[in-house]
């Protein structure tokens, strides 16, 4: 049993039961409980899964399913920055394989892992809408387009100053 | 009906069924891996695919519905190619390593791989390699050979409801796990290692201990509870290797639990007697033959007969024994030493709770089956962790909720099924008796009862004097419930075309427990809930031969068939049989004999896997009365803390290892057979009990085999008339049943009588007990806490302590206690209290557990640590057992 106050502020449980109270279904609410939390928090966290869970009725494993089979929803905490390469055809036709070999040699991490220093995240995404830019990256909010293996550097290091 | 066409063959079938269901009628076999017939239907795996005319593309059988005119291929080129491509795809993670395999022999994907396949593959690159870790002490997860048919994932929540594996992360990564991969934290059912067609679940007892092709495979009846489950024992070379489970047989159709899947280790566990054991002068206990021991135990007892008496010779024997050496037991008690000083540890149930069934209803047992459980449309449990007391009938509990059945627990203690039940009231100790007469209070108010059932009812404005002292609102506050949860519960029960009761052992065996039996059957009869499919009243007495042992006699007041000792014509009946005269005065009850002993009446104790040092109530005292005996015989498997104190231990076999009849909760008599010899020179009890009385002169305890002796119960137990071998054949047969039922009424796959009273009560049974308590257990200051001894899902009494496997899933015993109650106290967690009756006290470490009703304690009975024994007081009704204990808990 894990009680909201103890992961939650009174004005977030507030905004989860608003969540729920959106379906006919609670149980229907477990993404976009899913992501509220990982907005305020970071990521799902074991107590935050079995809060989910028992807030929306479901077995506790039936949460861990959902909230792994995304890949935009961690179960760790991520880095300070989310990386999403596309890994879809136009990006890959078009060099995104080299991309993911920089990516990788520059952070020394695998895809799903967190930079020692704790800044980035990298991930794999099935494509992110940008077709005509590929290949494509996106960095949190920020797509950048026509990436190069070689700008990779330059993109990684826009963001090492910012907080 | 529809009419369709499978490779040339034609068949008409329900139209509900699958292609796959259909192919099967016609002796046709299609390749699956994740169809299982206890199982939703998923269409995962894609080997069953088939080639339907009229359809462009190939179809899974298993989720294709039948229709008329269809016409169906199995077995073309196009089909084949399509099974070796799935074939080659599995092949390319699953690893080929046969050779260490658990489930080689018996795997699914090296069958059809032998079959469709060849050893190559066209694909080339490495194979996927996920890391794993061992999640749990007894089931093995081997992620890699996973072969993703989500079988395991869906057995755990379809059928056993507790929902612990999913299927984590997604596409080539997916794997199969709990919660966070986390450890396993289950019910250990074993559905899933049944479940699985290939090695990646599997069992750790046995891991690369034997070939599953050298087994051989015998079935049997499980001994570790009333429920009377069919499995089978997997020997080789005179040992039990493993279980597997019984697919499709029996009352549980193959399903298993923890304690039947894993608890087999008894049986071959290093410790076991082997041979007859006798007490040298010099006060130790050394090996002797079996013709020593016999005559010595002959000896002493005809000598004590002659000195002292029958009076002075007791037995106690346990209730996991046969019906046959049940029967033997009581035989020789009464025909060999003349006495009726004869009991089971659970005869607090034929004393206590029987007899209010039987006085209110005539009967003499539960009224209904255990199968009628899966379609009840309302249920009432009370003071029952069914789950945890009758595994496999909680798991028909748990199909009923799922076919939309209304359960309502009252407990005071949350259970698995308070996640599942419609509703789970967590009612104190003792106040149950409101609950129930609020729900009187309803039905009486609301009109909801029966007027053909209440009709002619003398004592109907008595039951509703009874309920007027408190309104309804009073019952509620007083219960910490809403008037909603009791009126509705009433509302549902009184309306459900099928409504059940199922209380359990902290329902009956409080202090004042039959008041609250009394208060049930007023409910079931003012509702008309009796002598109907699905309206039953079940008292789960978990005890694995309760039945059978009062059946068959073993009561120092009733003879076999439950007739009392005292009866003139059924004496005289089995003194003509039985060539003896047969002691007319009522028996001690076993906590009267341990008395006995204790103050030097009592000459003589039989003990028959029973181990009242450790289980009986009086702790220390007990040791010290059984110390008193001029002669103390103990039959056992293992030198129990009681065995060690004997004059003579013989070795007594395990269920695995004998021929006989179980009768199980529901009146179900079955047929369990042997596996395996006894080990060493153990014999089973019934051929102990044939010499001991051959050897005490008494030619009528001569058999050649436990059947001569179900001949005889055949011919003279009451409820057992006729019944024989050739008719248990099958699924058993339920008592009572004529002649005429035993040989023709086959109903849907049930021998005999599925529920009681199908004729309606008696009409001298009809009235109403009009309860007037309001509680039951009344408030003590000196002990102001109620203690519930009760079972753990993992042991069986102190017997399950012997196996392995078992004490890996819960070994020590620790207090619950609710953390409000613990921090009243000021006990932290883990911190060490004493427990104190006002029998006694022992100290044991607290846990804290949400779901206990604050005030009310929680213990398992099973371990040395905290024996139960210790605290509990003994009843009016001389049960060796209550299930509730007054305690006071301080720091120690």
């Amino acid at each position: 049993m894990i009680r909201s106050a103890e992961i939650f502020s009174s004005q977030e449980h507030r905004d989860m039961e608003a969540i729920v109270a959106r379906y006919d279904s609670p149980a229907s609410a477990i993404l976009p409980l899913f992501h509220y939390i990982q907005k305020i928090q970071g990521y799902l966290s074991e107590d935050a899964l079995t809060f989910v869970a028992e807030f929306v009725g479901v077995p506790h494993v039936r949460a861990f399913e959902v909230a792994t089979y995304y890949t935009m929803l961690f179960t760790d905490p991520p880095g300070r920055h989310l990386i999403q390469l596309c890994r879809n055809l136009s990006c890959h036709v078009n060099g995104a394989e080299d991309i993911l070999e920089k990516l990788k040699e520059e952070l020394g991490i695998q895809v799903g892992g967190t930079s020692g220093d704790g800044l980035f995240t990298l991930v794999e995404v099935e494509c992110i809408g940008a077709c005509d830019l590929a290949p494509a990256v996106m960095v949190d909010g920020d797509l950048h387009g026509r990436v190069s293996a070689d700008a990779v550097r330059g993109i990684l290091d826009s963001y090492r100053g910012k907080a | 009906m529809v009419r369709l066409t499978i490779d040339g063959s034609q068949i008409m079938v329900d139209g509900n069924l699958k292609v796959l269901d259909a192919a099967k009628k016609l002796g046709i076999h299609i390749p699956t891996f994740c169809d299982h017939p206890r199982l939703s239907e998923l269409g995962a795996c894609r080997m069953c695919l088939v080639e339907v005319e009229g359809m462009g593309k190939l179809q899974t059988a298993c989720t294709l519905a039948v229709a008329d005119g269809m016409v169906v291929l199995t077995d073309t080129p196009r089909v084949e190619h399509a099974r070796k491509m799935m074939l080659e795809f599995l092949l390319i993670n699953h690893p080929l390593e046969c050779t260490v395999c658990d489930a080689s022999g018996e795997c699914t994907l090296q069958d059809f791989a032998f079959k469709y396949g060849s050893a190559e593959t066209r694909f080339r690159g490495e194979k996927r390699v996920l890391r794993d870790h061992i999640i749990s002490p007894l089931i093995d997860r081997n992620l890699n050979r996973c072969i993703q048919c989500k079988r395991c994932v869906r057995i755990c929540d379809e059928i056993q409801g507790v929902t612990a594996l999913g299927m984590s992360y997604r596409g080539a990564a997916t794997v199969v796990g709990p919660f966070m991969d986390k450890d396993l934290d289950c019910e250990y059912c074993s559905h899933c290692i049944w479940s699985c067609p290939v090695g990646a679940i599997t069992s750790r007892a046995m891991k690369q201990k034997v070939r599953t092709w050298e087994l051989e495979k015998a079935e049997a009846i499980c001994p570790f509870c009333s429920c009377g489950c069919t499995l089978l024992y997997n020997t080789r070379n005179n040992i039990v290797h493993r279980v597997t489970h019984a697919e499709g047989r029996g009352v549980n159709q193959g399903s298993l639990c923890s304690k039947g899947y894993f608890g087999y280790d008894i049986i071959n566990h290093p410790d076991r007697i082997t041979s007859p054991l006798v007490r040298d002068p010099e006060g130790s206990l050394r090996t002797a033959t079996w013709d020593e021991a016999l005559d010595t135990v002959a000896g002493r007892l005809s000598q004590i007969l002659e000195e002292s008496g029958g009076e002075s010779i007791g037995g106690i024997a346990t209730d996991r024994l046969t019906n046959e050496e049940l029967f033997l037991f009581q035989k020789l008690f009464r025909v060999g030493f003349a006495s009726n000083n004869i009991d089971i540890p659970s005869g607090v149930w034929s004393r206590a709770v029987l007899p209010v069934l039987e006085e209110r209803l005539g009967v003499f047992a539960a009224t209904n089956s255990m199968d009628e459980l899966n379609y009840v449309n309302a249920l009432l449990l009370i003071g029952c962790d069914i789950t945890v007391a009758s595994p496999i009938a909680g798991l028909k509990v748990k199909h009923a909720i799922q076919r939309g059945g209304l359960v309502t627990e009252i407990t005071p203690k949350g259970t698995a099924l308070s996640r599942l039940a419609k509703r789970s009231l967590v009612v104190s100790l003792g106040k149950e008796l409101a609950f129930v007469k609020g729900l009187i209070k309803v039905v009486l108010e609301e009109g909801l009862y029966d007027e053909k059932a209440v009709g002619g009812h003398k004592r109907f404005s008595n039951l509703e004097f009874s309920v007027k002292g408190r309104d309804l609102k009073t019952i509620a506050r007083d219960l910490d419930l809403t008037v909603d949860d009791i009126a509705d519960t009433a509302r549902e029960f009184a309306s459900a075309q099928k409504a059940s009761v199922v209380f359990g052992e902290t329902a009956a065996l409080q202090p004042g427990g039959q008041d609250l039996i009394n208060a049930l059957i007023d409910l079931m009869i003012l509702t008309g809930k009796l002598g109907q499919e699905g309206c039953g009243l079940y008292p789960v007495i978990t005890n694995t031969n309760f039945q059978g042992a009062v059946d068959m006699g073993v009561d120092p007041g009733r003879l076999p068939g439950h007739v009392p000792a005292d009866s003139p014509s059924v004496r005289k009946h089995l003194e003509k049989i039985w060539k003896a005269k047969l002691p007319k005065a009522k028996g001690m009850n076993a906590l009267e004999m341990i008395q006995a002993a204790s103050d030097g009446s009592l000459k003589a104790l039989y003990l028959v896997g029973v181990n009242p040092v450790a289980s009986f109530p009086g702790g220390s005292g007990v040791t010290e009365a059984l110390e008193k005996l001029d002669f103390l015989v103990v039959q056992e498997l293992f030198l129990t803390e009681t065995a060690l104190r004997a004059d003579v231990v013989l070795p007594a076999v395990s269920t695995a290892e004998k021929n006989g009849t179980l009768t199980s909760m529901e009146r179900r008599i079955q047929r369990t057979q042997r596996a395996i010899e006894g080990v060493g020179h153990s014999m089973p009890d019934w051929r102990i009990f044939s010499q001991l009385g051959t050897a005490c002169g008494k030619e009528v305890m001569k058999y050649v085999n436990a059947a001569e002796v179900l001949e005889e119960i055949a011919e003279v137990v009451p409820y057992y008339s006729g019944v024989s071998h050739r008719i248990l054949a099958d699924n058993g047969l339920q008592w009572p049943f004529s002649k005429e039922d035993a040989r023709e009424i086959y109903h849907e796959g049930y021998l005999g009588t599925r529920h009681l009273l199908g004729d309606g009560l008696p009409s001298d049974k009809q009235r109403f007990a009009a309860v007037e308590n309001w509680e039951t257990i009344s408030p003590d200051a000196d002990f102001p806490m109620t203690l519930v001894l009760g079972d753990l899902l993992f042991h069986s009494g102190t017997f399950t302590r012997y196996s392995e496997s078992l004490n890996k899933l819960a070994s020590e015993a620790t207090l619950f206690m609710n953390p409000q109650t613990g921090i009243g106290l000021d006990v932290p967690e883990g911190s060490a209290v004493r427990a104190i009756s006002a029998q006694g006290e022992f100290s044991v470490r607290v846990a804290y557990a949400e779901e206990l009703a604050p005030g009310v304690l929680f213990i398992p009975r099973h371990f040395a640590n905290a024996p139960a024994g210790t605290l509990m007081v003994s009843t009016r009704e001389g049960g060796t057992e209550t299930a509730v204990v007054r305690v006071r808990v301080v720091k120690a």
